[in-house]
């Protein structure tokens, strides 16, 4: 994007329009599955208020590009859940959040999804159990960050999983004095 | 407090029948009967001797004994405030119904059927509760593991090749149910009769999580109703037969996730009196007071939700910014705002920080008023009373029919309130008023919630100027060798940290025995039945959940009702999927 002379006039391609609309009005689903639901309620609510953002929940797929997976996913709502995604228009992407819709979480049996990306492709995964509204807010921003470079022909870079910093494996800086 | 039926009791019982065999301990006292006159001692129970509210029904495996399955009903006497357990073995895998005595059994022998493969004589429409029609097998069997057969192809459609998977990661995943599966589902629950069978759910806004409603219609008027569950089912009983009674805490957050910390104090209080632990005095306050504030932050959810489907957005946002409040003030203390693992066994798990108390004595002091803001936009408004008044009665014999509890009971006039009944913690020493309600419709529910909500304010008032005297008082009692050392302990001596390690590998070895203990949730009556064979882990968890049994009172309720009605009623209800499929 840019601006000529200051003269209120902007050149762009047609394509960053587009991506500039869609990331700064994603529309997500308000399909809530469990705990996570009422952390993305909070989300929504009065003291984070995503309507800030353009976030506004619909209560139809059809009106949605994101679906927020908030809550553990079961075997049974399994098929449900990729419907609601079959229904939505393209382009549309898929936040995971929490550790239940990412990997089974807490429950490693023989009725919950081990990890909702089986089903339906993820774009952006959230940790906790449940995420904290900041942390759904981070993804959020995360996402429109990737759908931002993929409009503009530059590859996102995803955060490598041998540097994601846990408690036990903290980043190692280099320390000025050496060691 | 003895709450369980009394010697003279069983004694007229057995001038009856003499067959059974009493089996009397502190915290559980059962009656065993052949299966030929279970129906009658049932009915002598409930006719004769008043034991007519039913609260649970659940079966325990034990795989080397023949009959394999037996059965377990609990049931209360709302006179006498006493309970009484029934056994019967399931003698070639089937039990008679009993739902011509008690509606309430309807879906708990649905839940037996799904979990352990006992048939039901006389049950109308035997169905699975939790799983889909077509699963082959039933999960709480001792034979089945926990993970389940894993022999479907589903790898992750994220992971790219050549790349490591980011966790322990398995291709090969238990069976999912393709979509005639659920349609079959959905067939053996409902025949259509009328014009149309309209699905309401599962990934619906309005039914407050993932439940599936099933209603057949004629023009707008609801004739036949049923309920799908388990869009929600993780396991969590099964979960609890495998890991340590430590362990299971933050399980019992995931279930009822909106009053988090009211069901981590039902659970530890019902593995403290297992064990024989003492939680230290303060300790008892501290989980007083947090269950109390719990209790008004579900409660402020359940209003928000509830005018929200109502319409009226604005209280939505005004009780979230309440709610923002009371969850930092969690936060502050247990260092997570929703599932708070912070109650332990023996205490909790953190001392109140420098600042809580103020902070939480500036919240009492505000929230009245707050209160008094939603009631003038709410109680007396022409569009609240039309949608709300005289609809979904429930009277007293549905009470006791349905198992019903909680404010759906008190607001009946079923003054059955588990904090009065049996107190726990430091519910003997505060002061507060349980509210009833005379209609026992939508609004009188409203009303009792909201009357709750400002008792929940004196009960926490009470506790924070009892918690000022006790600033350097211990909060956990770690001298009890059930009980984990802090982490101070663990660092400082080697015999903390012996017990330490002992407790977490081999978890606590609770005595040999059965309990049944139950705490007042937001949602009813939580009760944990733990049956204990001497080792780390429970042999059979039952979770009797209040949101499961008064759900079911909705299929009745909204007989002739509209589907907008549906919104409004189950909305009083206020049922958490979490807790209802556990």
């Amino acid at each position: 994007m840019a601006i000529k002379h200051n003269n209120g006039i902007i050149l762009t391609t047609v394509e960053e329009v587009l991506s500039w609309g869609r990331r700064n009005s994603l529309w997500p689903a308000s399909v809530g599955l469990a705990c996570c639901a009422i952390e993305m309620m909070h989300t929504a609510a009065s003291r984070f208020d995503t309507d800030r953002l353009g976030i506004i929940f619909r209560g139809s797929p059809r009106q949605s590009d994101v679906l927020i997976v908030a809550g553990t996913v079961v075997n049974k709502v399994a098929p449900m859940l990729k419907l609601i995604y079959d229904q939505m228009p393209d382009p549309k992407w898929v936040i995971s959040m929490g550790g239940c819709a990412s990997a089974g979480g807490p429950f490693p049996t023989y009725a919950t999804l081990q990890g909702v990306d089986r089903i339906i492709p993820v774009d952006v995964y959230v940790p906790g159990c449940p995420p904290t509204p900041q942390a759904l807010l981070w993804g959020i921003l995360e996402l429109q960050k990737k759908i931002k470079a993929k409009k503009e022909g530059k590859v996102w870079e995803e955060i490598p999983i041998k540097e994601v910093p846990t408690a036990s494996q903290p980043i190692k800086t280099k320390s000025p004095f050496g060691f | 407090m003895q709450l369980w039926i009394s010697q003279g009791e069983v004694e007229s019982i057995k001038g009856k029948f003499p067959d059974i065999l009493e089996e009397r301990g502190d915290n559980f006292t059962s009656i065993l009967i052949n299966k030929k006159q279970l129906i009658e001692l049932l009915t002598y129970l409930k006719e004769q001797l008043n034991y007519k509210m039913f609260i649970d029904f659940f079966c325990i495996d034990y795989p080397l004994h023949t009959p394999r399955f037996q059965g377990v009903y609990l049931l209360f006497n709302p006179e006498k405030k006493r309970r009484v357990a029934v056994k019967c073995w399931a003698e070639d895998n089937s039990l008679p119904s009993v739902i011509n005595l008690w509606k309430g059994a309807k879906w708990s022998e649905r839940e037996a059927w799904d979990m352990f493969g006992v048939r039901f004589e006389g049950h109308k429409n035997l169905v699975r509760m939790f799983l889909w029609e077509g699963y082959q097998y039933h999960p709480l069997r001792k034979d089945f593991p926990l993970e389940g057969y894993k022999d479907t192809y589903l790898p992750s459609l994220n992971l790219k090749e050549g790349e490591t998977p980011a966790h322990n990661y398995d291709p090969y995943h238990t069976p999912l149910p393709s979509m005639e599966d659920l349609e079959r589902t959905e067939k053996a629950r409902i025949k259509k009769k009328n014009q149309i069978v309209l699905n309401w759910g599962p990934l619906h806004p309005g039914t407050h999580g993932t439940i599936w409603f099933l209603f057949d219609m004629e023009g707008e008027v609801v004739q036949e109703c049923d309920i799908i569950l388990g869009q929600l089912h993780r396991g969590v009983e099964k979960i609890a037969e495998n890991i340590t009674y430590t362990q299971f805490i933050p399980y019992t957050d995931r279930m009822d996730y909106i009053s988090a910390l009211c069901s981590q104090v039902a659970y530890v209080n019902t593995v403290e009196k297992l064990l024989g632990v003492e939680p230290p005095e303060k300790a008892k306050w501290i989980r007083t007071m947090m269950c109390e504030l719990q209790r008004i932050n579900s409660h402020l959810l359940w209003l928000g939700t509830y005018a929200l489907d109502l319409g009226a957005l604005t209280i939505f946002l005004y009780t979230f910014r309440e709610r923002e409040k009371i969850m930092d003030i969690i936060e502050g203390i247990a260092g997570i705002r929703l599932n708070s693992t912070y109650i332990r066994i023996g205490g909790v798990a953190k001392d109140l920080p420098e600042g809580a108390l103020d902070v939480i004595s500036h919240f009492v002091k505000d929230f009245p008023e707050k209160l008094k803001e939603y009631e003038t936009i709410l109680t007396k408004n022409r569009v609240w009373l039309k949608r709300n008044v005289n609809l979904g009665v429930i009277t007293e014999e549905d009470v006791y029919s349905y198992g019903l509890t909680g404010v759906v009971a008190r607001a009946s006039g079923v003054p059955y309130d588990i904090r009065a009944i049996q107190p726990t913690d430091a519910y003997d020493k505060v002061d507060f008023e349980i509210p009833l309600g005379k209609v026992g419709d939508c609004y009188d529910r409203y009303l009792v919630r909201i009357e709750e909500m400002k008792q929940s304010v004196e009960i926490v008032k009470q506790c924070v100027n009892k918690l000022k005297d006790m600033k350097d008082d211990k909060y956990i009692s770690t001298e009890n060798p059930y009980v984990l050392p802090t982490l101070e302990e663990v660092f400082n001596s080697i015999e903390a940290m012996v017990k330490d390690f002992n407790l977490r590998i081999y978890g606590e070895q609770a005595p040999e025995g059965e309990i049944y203990l139950s705490g007042e949730n937001p949602r009813g009556e939580l009760g944990f039945y733990i049956n204990s064979k001497g080792e780390g882990k429970p042999y059979r968890l039952r979770i009797r959940s209040g949101a499961f049994y008064n759900l079911q009172v909705f299929t009745e309720l909204i007989k002739g009702k509209t589907v907008a009605d549906a919104v409004v009623l189950l909305g009083s209800l206020d049922p958490v999927v979490g807790e209802t499929d556990r």
